[in-house]
């Protein structure tokens, strides 16, 4: 199986404080991937990195075999991203956002344009098409800018919390459109605080503490990553992700009082 | 920065809470940590304090020594003083009227605190005073840095009548505020909130628009008819007279100005009742207003779907119109300095008359390259520092220099195309254009091109509604943006005047500056995120 992203030593430092640390991280193509991790802990600045909206002090992604670094308009190309707070144009109407992104995209109009109704309506915004952003409640923008990073089919989408300030419905049709998108053949990576929804949609999940990963795999994994192999201990990802947190930060303080 | 908030401190400590004065003193704290020229506001007092200390010791020694005594203001005062404080007090009028409506906008639906206040024991009607005195005291001392000087300028001379300017100028705050207050809840009443923000701001740039197109075309009406007060009969003249003749009751502002002290009890009635009336009428439906900004929903408008256009080109250009056409504000302020043009377009059609003695080539090279800058510079706050998503434009495949040059295209077309029809209209007058032409593609290239390296990124709702986000980024290549528009004028007149070698230096200096803009502009990188 190819590998969708590949992160290779990333770092980023801000001041004194060192965000992302040497951090390395392969994701199958195919893979519904969650990263987690606490606040602060180098997640969003990973993925702003990963998208090229943040050069990093070292290190490289590449994304289907394409440095975000060397070839970042190859590489873009390939991915959409997501982030928490919603890119949008409060004065556009939906429509005319979609539009905006396809062209961004290079995507032909003949093909946007009966893909864009498509999502709007399978989002539920087609009621809505007539009115600008501005005027739509949080959940709506988040799904148009679900749309925005839908019509150009990209084969890797990442997201930021993706699930915040949608309502039970629109977070079910969100959730079935990203595993229909990766039951398509295609990855999906998402940062999430809500650690049920990374049980339950997931099939690798990653955790990054202080800008490194101390765990990955399954949930499967993650118990036996814990408990040791074998352990058949029913423990809920909530508890795993707390104990290997804490352990993670217990840890890196010993190092600092050694040091 | 600590005076004025112990001020505040002591203020709040020693009222009663819930009453009036409480809450004024809270709103007026507000304001004094929201205001970002504390400083200039501090040094202002502080030379206030001196100059007091300086006249009155000049006018003690000129009384000891000379035995001079100081120069009165004639009385009573003759026509030609009412006249020139009757201008005055219309244009303090206007522009204190635009800034309470400016205010009133923000006091009355933007600030979150509305719900917090109505939902307390506090009596609207306490609430709506306490905003509409505080717009009003802000508006007074907004007004503080051009009357201090002026007023001391007025001591110096022995007028010191001119001290009436204080009290009359508070009350015509308070009736400038209560006005716009009105209207703008009026606004709500008759077309909702969310059409009275926008319809608020746009008739507070057709009013001044008006004021100063109703100045220049009588100032011009004037020049070109070359018609004298001889020239008007008789009649009329006695019924002129008596309309604004030196003791009409029309001059009771300007006499309150000049501390005539009927015509300052009459001023003070005049705005306490307009204030209370205000107050009286309107406090119900403040807080029914105020409710309805956070409930109603208007009904979209459909609009006809017109099929996707082709082509980066195409498509970001057509998302930046759409942005200006929908930016209520900055399209009013846009079409503001558009609306300057129109005197320049009466003189176009009408003007060469050789007793104004003025010289219409002059609008070509003068004139259109200067509006023609500050017309892009304020559709550039628009397109690039309005930008509201520029990590899409990072994220997409796109270079962020090829969307860059599509924003400078999309200021540039529009304001090119406004001034064409100038040069059209000249062209059909047989007058050379070519120096203009030239010019106004300079000033306007230039010009967007430093707004573009100056661009600081701005929530357009964010300025749409409360203004006070600066879009500049770095002061040098402010001052620079701001130094161009003397340049296209003098540049401008030197080239009308066929000063070759003039207008050798100016493009000279021009050339240092723009390089100047440019090593700046690299060291700083693209401050727009994209």
């Amino acid at each position: 199986m190819a590998i969708a992203l590949q992160i290779c030593g990333l770092r980023k430092q801000f001041g004194q404080h060192i965000a992302v640390n040497t951090l390395n991280l392969a994701v199958p193509e195919g893979t519904f991937y969650a990263l987690l991790g606490p606040n602060g802990a180098g997640k969003t600045t990973t993925l702003r990195m990963v998208t090229g909206l943040l050069k990093p002090d070292d290190g490289d992604a590449i994304i289907f075999g394409r440095s975000i670094t060397q070839q970042p308009a190859k590489a873009k190309r390939l991915i959409a991203y997501l982030p928490d707070e919603p890119m949008l144009y409060g004065k556009l109407r939906p429509l005319e956002y979609l539009e905006f992104v396809a062209g961004l995209w290079g995507i032909p109009a003949t093909k946007a344009e009966p893909k864009a109704i498509d999502l709007l309506k399978q989002l539920s915004l087609w009621e809505v098409r007539d009115d600008f952003a501005e005027t739509f409640s949080r959940g709506m923008k988040q799904k148009l800018a679900l749309a925005g990073a839908f019509i150009h089919e990209p084969h890797l989408i990442i997201l930021d919390e993706p699930l915040s300030g949608l309502d039970a419905s629109a977070a079910r049709l969100v959730k079935t459109m990203l595993s229909d998108h990766v039951a398509q053949g295609n990855t999906v990576i998402f940062t999430t605080h809500t650690m049920e929804i990374a049980e339950r949609t997931a099939q690798c999940i990653g955790i990054i503490n202080h800008g490194q990963l101390i765990a990955e795999g399954t949930l499967a994994d993650l118990r036996e990553t814990l408990h040791g192999k074998g352990s058949d201990v029913g423990t809920d990802l909530e508890s795993i992700f707390l104990e290997l947190t804490e352990t993670s930060t217990s840890n890196i303080a010993d190092q600092r009082i050694k040091e | 920065m600590m005076i004025g908030d112990r001020i505040f401190r002591y203020q709040l400590k020693w009222t009663k809470p819930g009453t009036l004065a409480w809450l004024l003193g809270h709103e007026l704290r507000l304001w004094w940590r929201d205001l970002k020229a504390k400083w200039f506001l501090m040094i202002l007092g502080l030379i206030s304090g001196l100059l007091v200390l300086t006249i009155a010791v000049v006018w003690l020694l000129a009384g000891r020594i000379g035995g001079q005594a100081p120069m009165m203001l004639p009385h009573p005062l003759p026509l030609s003083f009412l006249q020139l404080g009757g201008t005055a007090w219309l244009f303090l009028f206007v522009y204190s009227f635009i800034q309470a409506m400016q205010q009133s906008l923000i006091a009355l639906f933007d600030r979150g605190d509305l719900d917090l206040l109505v939902s307390s024991p506090i009596h609207p009607k306490t609430i709506f005073a306490s905003r509409l005195l505080s717009v009003s005291i802000e508006v007074f001392l907004g007004f503080l840095t051009l009357i201090v000087p002026a007023t001391f300028l007025f001591m110096l001379i022995g007028w010191f009548q001119l001290l009436g300017l204080y009290p009359s100028l508070f009350g015509l705050c308070l009736l400038s505020t209560s006005s716009a207050m009105l209207l703008n809840l009026v606004l709500v009443r008759w077309v909702g909130v969310k059409r009275a923000r926008t319809m608020s701001q746009i008739l507070t740039m057709a009013i001044a628009a008006v004021f100063f197109v109703g100045i220049q075309l009588t100032n011009l009406a004037v020049n070109t008819s070359g018609q004298d007060s001889e020239a008007i009969p008789l009649p009329t003249q006695s019924l002129m007279a008596s309309w604004i003749g030196p003791e009409s009751l029309m001059w009771i502002p300007v006499r309150a100005m000049f501390f005539d002290l009927p015509s300052l009890l009459v001023m003070a009635l005049l705005s306490g009742g307009m204030a209370w009336f205000t107050i009286e009428l309107l406090n119900r439906q403040f807080v029914e207003s105020t409710q309805h900004v956070l409930t109603t929903k208007r009904s979209p408008r459909p609009s006809a779907r017109r099929p996707f256009r082709q082509g980066l080109a195409l498509v970001a250009l057509t998302k930046e119109w759409r942005i200006i056409l929908r930016s209520p504000y900055l399209l009013s302020r846009t079409l503001l300095s558009i609306v300057f043009l129109i005197p320049l377009m009466v003189w176009v059609l009408y003007g060469q008359d050789p007793r104004s003695g003025f010289d219409i080539s002059g609008i070509a090279t003068v004139a259109l390259p200067t509006s023609g800058a500050f017309l892009a510079s304020s559709l550039g706050v628009i397109c690039i520092a309005g930008e509201e998503a520029p990590d899409l434009i990072k994220s997409s495949p796109v270079g962020g220099q090829r969307v860059r040059m599509l924003k400078v295209l999309a200021i540039l077309l529009p304001v090119w195309g406004i001034l064409a029809v100038f040069f059209l209209m000249m062209m059909m007058r047989g007058i050379n254009v070519t120096a203009g032409i030239c010019l106004v593609i300079l000033s306007t290239l230039c010009t967007t091109v430093i707004r573009l390296w100056n661009a600081r990124p701005i929530s357009l709702t964010g300025m749409m509604m409360r203004r006070r986000e600066s879009a500049f980024n770095d002061i040098i290549l402010g001052i620079i943006e701001s130094i161009l528009f003397f340049v296209w004028v003098i540049l401008g007149t030197q080239a009308n005047s066929g000063n070759w070698i003039g207008v050798g230096v100016i493009l000279l200096m021009l050339v240092i500056m723009m390089a100047i803009a440019y090593w700046r502009s690299q060291a700083l990188g693209s401050s727009l995120g994209f």
